[in-house]
């Protein structure tokens, strides 16, 4: 990681060089894009931050935690990331909210934080997905699109679990 | 089965998130009144925004380091030598696509996705979309390359989680390559099990 990234820019920026390219004022330009990606997002941002934060200080979560207690046990998970799981296929404002949240309330190296990190950096936002994909041709009827998507993303669920614990635990 | 699908897929992706928002809100609601946390959540509502204005802030930063390398990736032609890479690979997943415009469309937007060129992928999938479509037979109806096409999507692959480091490393988190290599496992794996998936649906249903 220390190695990739820094390795992953200088390879970048020097190729762009060697063909000719503006490098920095296409690098300003794409920051500008940057910019207004961020303030497109920053409503849904404040407001499902809002949203997550006020579930927690209601105590939904503990609640929750205490309910799927038993099941958790059964796979050896905590009960923190399984609000994870379920956000995640709908909205990517919302899971980033909710990893913000597990970050701050278990910190931000503990099981939990470290499966939903996987969790958001392995899967898409499915449903958005296939709804701007199929909503650009006429299809109506999308066969086995919707079962298959939904199953790769449990099954890449499972595997933040499983890796997480291979890796750090 | 299939007749409604993509009417609850409309569903889901335009007003879910009206229904989860207002979830969020009504829920604290009542839960407060259960568990005595009024005080807690009235305080709450005000914290949390802020925190909402923190955590763009945290993005920001990384958000637009990201767009301006990216930005130097695609016009500099990188983002088409790295697609080059990965022709071998849509070949044998879109082996039934004769026409090489459409496969080299599929190809961009792959690439787009995995180096998190999010606002670039889009653009290229609607038009690969419309070409599978051409090729498609029946009407209304998604062919098997257009579920193949759209499940390499749902379950796509990222290099560099970008967003995600950001947030990591600005909270003083582990950002090592063992993180990588779990989302790695975990996307890589999930895509391949998808388009097994796939095959094996368009097997025994025609």
């Amino acid at each position: 990681m220390n190695f990739f990234v820094p390795l992953f820019i200088a390879f970048t920026v020097l190729y762009a060089l060697i063909k000719k390219e503006n490098v920095f004022s296409l690098f300003c330009d794409g920051v500008k894009d940057g910019l207004k990606t961020t303030i497109s997002i920053f409503p849904s941002i404040l407001g499902l931050v809002t949203g997550v934060g006020m579930l927690k200080a209601s105590g939904f979560f503990d609640l929750l935690s205490k309910y799927l207690l038993p099941v958790c046990n059964l796979f050896d998970i905590t009960a923190d990331i399984i609000p994870m799981a379920i956000l995640r296929p709908f909205s990517g404002s919302g899971s980033f909210s909710l990893l913000n949240n597990i970050f701050e309330s278990t910190g931000v190296n503990s099981f939990a934080s470290l499966c939903a990190s996987v969790m958001s950096g392995a899967t898409e936002t499915t449903f958005y997905t296939l709804a701007v994909y199929y909503g650009a041709t006429g299809v109506t009827k999308t066969r086995h699109n919707l079962i298959c998507s939904v199953s790769a993303d449990v099954f890449s669920f499972i595997l933040a679990v499983l890796t997480v614990k291979l890796f750090y635990f | 089965m299939h007749k409604h699908t993509v009417f609850i897929i409309f569903f889901i992706g335009d007003t879910m998130l009206n229904y989860i928002w207002v979830f969020m809100m009504v829920v604290s609601f009542i839960c407060a009144i259960f568990t005595g946390n009024m005080e807690n959540l009235s305080q709450a509502v005000s914290k949390e925004a802020m925190n909402g204005v923190n955590l763009i802030i945290t993005l920001a930063s990384g958000m637009c380091f990201w767009s301006g390398i990216l930005k130097i990736m695609e016009k500099s032609g990188l983002t088409y030598k790295f697609s080059l890479l990965l022709s071998p690979l849509i070949n044998i997943i879109f082996h039934d696509i004769k026409n090489k415009k459409t496969k080299s469309l599929i190809n961009m937007n792959i690439t787009s996705n995995i180096l998190g060129l999010g606002n670039a992928a889009t653009p290229f999938g609607i038009k690969a979309m419309q070409a599978l479509d051409k090729e498609n037979g029946f009407k209304n109806t998604s062919s098997n390359s257009m579920c193949r096409f759209v499940l390499l999507n749902t379950a796509s692959i990222q290099l560099i989680p970008t967003t995600l480091i950001t947030l990591r490393t600005l909270k003083n988190g582990i950002c090592d390559s063992r993180l990588l290599y779990c989302i790695w496992i975990s996307s890589f794996s999930a895509c391949i099990f998808g388009i097994i998936l796939c095959f094996i649906c368009e097997r025994f249903k025609k």
